[in-house]
């Protein structure tokens, strides 16, 4: 499995603060859930938002260097489904190192899925892992341009 | 579950252990964190190695992720430096009390 095999060009996305800005935690857990819930008819985008603000008040899923993987499992899901949000204004979230967040990884999937799920995570980390990705990353112009990022950082041998 | 004897360096402390990941969720993301949080308190340098992942830095949580370490998963926790071996029998002792979560 590869990080681009749970994404589509649809669910990525870059903030840019005009009309609909992302200022705020909530803000950004309202946007990841619109955009997990393109493509999934079956999901509410409502529903998905409080269990990602659930799981947040529990303890930010903001694992440091400006990366935050908000996550939550959904029982009508049989998959696991991934969305990006970038915003080259970073926004507060009380990440364990104290910086704000600028790249957004959201993960959903099925309760039992526990196996897939940690396997999920570790492909996040090690695509977000290299500093010149992450900037490169953030910079990008549009949502589709930073899914042929993520999927040409994939392709790379490591 | 076993702990290497700290011995000492011509760079200080040294300690290593070998621990099994026992709780359901296994390294997951809360779990991880609480282990870099308490690697944080130390001020050694600590690497742990996994049959996914070697050498990532305990003190990363995007690192500890990429161990992947599911239940059952025996990971390597080495540490330099200062307090080296109060750090392994800590995060042992986390990973044995299963990261504190209920099950």
């Amino acid at each position: 499995m590869q990080v681009v095999d749970i994404l589509s060009p649809l669910r990525v996305a870059v903030s840019r603060n005009g009309a609909d800005p992302v200022r705020t935690k909530q803000d950004v857990l309202k946007r990841l859930s619109d955009l997990l819930s393109r493509g999934e008819p079956s999901l509410d985008a409502g529903a998905i938002e409080r269990m990602l603000l659930r799981r947040e008040e529990q303890q930010s899923t903001g694992v440091g260097g400006g990366v935050a993987i908000p996550h939550a499992a959904i029982e009508e899901l049989d998959h696991i489904v991934g969305a990006v949000l970038l915003c080259p204004d970073p926004v507060g979230f009380d990440a364990i190192d104290g910086l704000p967040v600028s790249i957004f990884f959201a993960v959903i999937g099925p309760r039992r899925a526990v196996g897939e799920h940690l396997k999920t995570l570790a492909r996040v980390s090690r695509l977000l892992r290299d500093d010149h990705f992450r900037k490169s990353l953030v910079e990008a112009p549009n949502g589709p341009a930073a899914f042929d990022l993520i999927a040409r950082e994939e392709g790379r041998p490591p | 579950m076993t702990t290497g004897a700290g011995r000492a360096g011509a760079d200080g402390q040294v300690a290593e252990g070998t621990f099994q990941i026992i709780n359901e969720r296994g390294l997951h993301a809360r779990a991880a964190t609480k282990l870099v949080q308490l690697a944080g308190r130390f001020p050694c340098e600590v690497v742990i190695a996994s049959p996914e992942a070697e050498g990532v830095n305990a003190k990363s949580v995007m690192g500890v992720l990429l161990l992947c370490g599911a239940k059952g998963t025996i990971v390597t926790v080495q540490a330099r430096g200062e307090r080296a071996q109060s750090c392994v029998d800590a995060i042992g002792e986390l990973i044995a009390n299963k990261f504190g979560e209920p099950e």
